[in-house]
């Protein structure tokens, strides 16, 4: 999948990382805490979260993250929009809730593994 | 000594390195039964038999040692019929006692222990001023306070002791070996990563394998975030590049950790909840870098500061 499908499928505006919606999404990953994302997340995931600290940019840096979706209509700070932009990591929004969001994702054929 | 007795001494000398930092001061027991030459054989008997103490150190007046009585000498003197002699002429003398000072080695202690077989060592000062002694049973006793303190996981653990660098090894040692060094200094979360994202791109530029530089900057992120919001945003990351693999280090100069095996434990967390709203506080970072890591070592005390080792071995194959 896409990160323009992904993006379309949650009706999701996007932050930064325009020039990478064809950017290709292998899996999916969807957590609140971090150290959870960290033993969990496989590389190129994308990352539905409901963090909107600059950490997580980060975060997607250490795992090579494909990309982050932040959950529940939750606005990320400035900061963490402009390290994204930094570090060129697509960042999208969402208002659709953690466990919906990944329920649609999966319909269309994301998987977590 | 006994067969296991025996044994259980060659057995601490494989944990030589563990217990490096600790010297015959902190061994030592302090609280002693001292007597002087001029007290007589049948006092140091009744002594050991009703204190059941196997030696007594005997010191003049300023508290200087000058010999030592053990049970086999009042033995040998019960069947001599000397045991109402005075002490002085029966006792070992001064120049014939294996003894400690304060700074000895752990290792050096073991290695005695080892060499010589006999059941206690004075520990004195240069002016020969009697501080303490050591037995076996102080050196497992001060070996048992330590244990709350020290964590190791290792998945090859045979050759754990062998490792040239290690954490045990004194910090100026291990800083002139470094092949990179951040210094940890902030208490913003924000910045918590930085010395993380610093090595990792080091590891890129050395074409180690993707795998492989993430499960080191997942190790050392959790590490680094921990000295963050666990130990006040002061502390040292230092790497190693080995042939067969890259060592990481990272020390701090915080509270320590009071229960290692509780911290270890998925799930604990004393993190505060402005640190949860941010996404940490999962109680899973120490067991991360148990994963990521082919070996961990925690050492802290309570007030001392954190030390944690992570060695990750390259896989054939594999990184
Ligand atoms: N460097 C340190 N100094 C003092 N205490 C520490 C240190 N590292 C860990 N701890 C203690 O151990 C506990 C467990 O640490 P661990 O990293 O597993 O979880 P956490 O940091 O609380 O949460 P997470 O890492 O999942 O965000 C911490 O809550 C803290 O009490
Ligand atoms: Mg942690």
């Amino acid at each position: 999948m896409k990160l323009k499908e992904v993006m379309n499928t949650l009706e999701a505006k996007i932050y930064t990382g325009e020039e990478l919606l064809e950017r290709e999404i292998s899996f999916g990953c969807a957590s609140d805490m971090i150290s959870d994302i960290l033993a969990l997340a496989k590389p190129g995931s994308l990352l539905l979260t409901g963090i909107i600290a600059p950490q997580i940019i980060r975060i997607a840096k250490i795992l090579d993250l494909s990309g982050i979706v932040i959950v529940r209509g939750k606005e990320p700070m400035e900061e963490t929009i402009a390290k994204a932009k930094e570090e060129r990591v697509p960042l999208l929004g969402t208002k659709f809730l953690l466990f919906d969001a990944c329920g649609k994702l999966y319909e269309k054929g994301l998987r977590g593994t | 000594m006994s067969e296991i007795e025996l044994d259980l001494i060659s057995h601490l000398s494989e944990y030589k390195r563990i217990f490096s930092f600790l010297t015959a001061e902190d061994i030592m027991k302090k609280e002693l039964i001292t007597l002087t030459p001029e007290n007589y054989l049948s006092e140091a008997r009744v002594i050991m038999r009703d204190k059941r103490i196997s030696g007594i150190p005997i010191v003049d007046k300023e508290g200087k040692l000058v010999g030592l009585v053990s049970t086999e000498r009042i033995i040998r003197a019960l069947e001599e019929g000397i045991i109402s002699n005075k002490i002085k002429e029966y006792m070992t003398p001064r120049e014939k006692i294996v003894y400690f000072s304060p700074k000895d080695t752990f290792e050096k202690i073991v290695e005695t222990f080892e060499r010589y077989r006999y059941g206690r060592y004075p520990v004195i000062d240069e002016h020969n001023k009697l501080l303490g002694l050591i037995t076996k049973h102080d050196i497992l006793r001060a070996i048992l306070k330590q244990f709350h303190s020290i964590y190791i996981h290792d998945r090859r653990r045979e050759e754990y002791l062998n490792r040239e660098v290690s954490i045990l090894a004194s910090d100026k040692f291990i800083e002139d070996k470094a092949s990179f060094r951040y210094d940890i200094n902030t208490q913003s979360i924000s910045e918590a990563g930085e010395g993380t994202a610093l090595l990792k791109k080091v590891l890129e530029k050395r074409g180690y394998h993707r795998d492989f530089i993430r499960r080191v900057s997942i190790g050392t992120y959790e590490a680094e975030v921990n000295v963050v919001i666990h130990a006040g945003g002061k502390g040292l990351i230092l790497a190693f590049f080995e042939e067969d693999g890259v060592v990481v280090f990272v020390r701090d100069w915080g509270p320590g950790i009071e229960d290692i095996d509780l911290a270890m434990k998925e799930g604990f967390s004393t993190a505060p909840d402005h640190i949860r709203e941010l996404g940490f506080g999962a109680g899973m970072g120490l067991p991360n870098m148990r994963r990521a890591a082919d070996r961990l070592v925690i050492l802290s005390q309570s007030g001392k500061g954190t030390r944690v080792e992570m060695v990750f071995n390259l896989k054939e194959g594999r990184d």
